[in-house]
């Protein structure tokens, strides 16, 4: 039995168990003194974990109940792909799949990119970072709107159908749901003003969606979607 | 200028289910440089797409390319073979 000390729980952890040559394993952790940053030094506190070794046969059960009040730990990650069903298995071998693709596409496009993907539920976003952002985004996000599709239409392909996929590019989706939102509440004061609807420019379904959600509490206009797509657009009225 | 060959096989071969059978023909007129593309009649469908919305992101992404000179691309899917 013995004491540790760290500036984290974590970083205790690793000297003792390099100092004791034990494996995480083999040890029976426990957390005797939790860390503090303190202010300017001044009330800092360093982190004490008590590590003792132990029998292979009761070692699992202790780590994990010491890893649950502890959120960095590994054990806490290892206990993760267990609990994984094989289905998330196959989602993040299709949006691996997915990601190639779209490299090569944008490979070929003649566009550098490097990109970062989130797999939240079922919501895959994938965010590219790259210099020549407008020739990836195109005029009203008219290209990467088609990548979009073109990646929603692989998953299809691939099975995996229930993924709803969303690229951006270095933060095209967040300024336009503002200008979106900008757009809308100028045109709805205007429709208020004149007492006419207003056609706005065909947008995709998706961010026909945004005006609609935005105008949705807006007690004077009513909001609805005329034309076939890909010429559907959104539709600005007075309230009667 | 980049070679779309490659990246209308590149965007198209994920997506049918016989990627061997896809062939690619240039054509220049004086106006576009066409490019005729060719899959098995099983996969044509799967490359138009209900209302064609598949053709029109592969179009979109292609015409996306800038392209020195006046003229412009073209993309035709061939569906007559069948």
């Amino acid at each position: 039995m013995t004491i540790f000390k760290g500036a984290t729980v974590e970083a205790a952890i690793e000297a003792g168990l390099s100092t004791l040559q034990l494996n995480r394993d083999h040890a029976q952790i426990s957390v005797e003194v939790q860390p503090r940053r303190g202010f300017l030094g001044i009330g800092k506190r360093l982190a004490e974990v008590n590590i003792t070794k132990v029998a292979k046969s009761t070692e699992k059960s202790n780590t994990v109940k010491k890893a649950s009040n502890e959120p960095k730990t590994v054990s806490q990650e290892k206990a993760t792909p267990s609990s994984k069903h094989t289905r998330s298995k196959s989602n993040e071998q299709a949006v691996a799949e997915l990601e190639d693709y779209l490299a090569d596409v944008i490979e070929q496009l003649g566009v550098d990119a490097t990109s970062d993907t989130e797999l939240v539920s079922r919501q895959v976003t994938i965010r590219y970072t790259t210099e020549d952002e407008g020739l990836l985004i195109g005029k009203h996000g008219r290209t990467i709107n088609a990548l979009q599709s073109l990646a929603q239409i692989y998953l299809n392909h691939k099975g995996a159908a229930h993924l709803e996929v969303e690229l951006d590019v270095s933060g095209y989706r967040e300024r336009r749901a503002e200008t979106l939102t900008r757009l809308a509440d100028n045109m709805a004061r205007e429709v208020v003003a004149s007492g006419k609807p207003v056609y706005l420019d065909p947008m995709p379904a998706f961010e026909r969606k945004q005006i609609h959600s935005t105008l949705g509490q807006n007690h004077h206009v009513i909001t609805y979607s005329a034309g076939k797509e890909p010429r559907r657009a959104v539709v600005i009225a007075p309230k009667l | 200028m980049t070679d779309f060959k490659t990246l209308i096989k590149t965007i198209v071969a994920p997506l049918v289910e016989y990627p061997e059978a896809i062939r690619i023909e240039k054509n220049e007129t004086d106006r576009f440089y066409e490019f005729q593309l060719f899959v098995d009649s099983k996969d044509v469908g799967r490359v138009i797409g209900k209302q064609g919305h598949v053709a029109q992101a592969i179009r979109t992404i292609v015409y996306s390319v800038r392209v020195q000179g006046p003229k412009r691309v073209r993309l035709v899917i061939n569906d007559s073979a069948k």
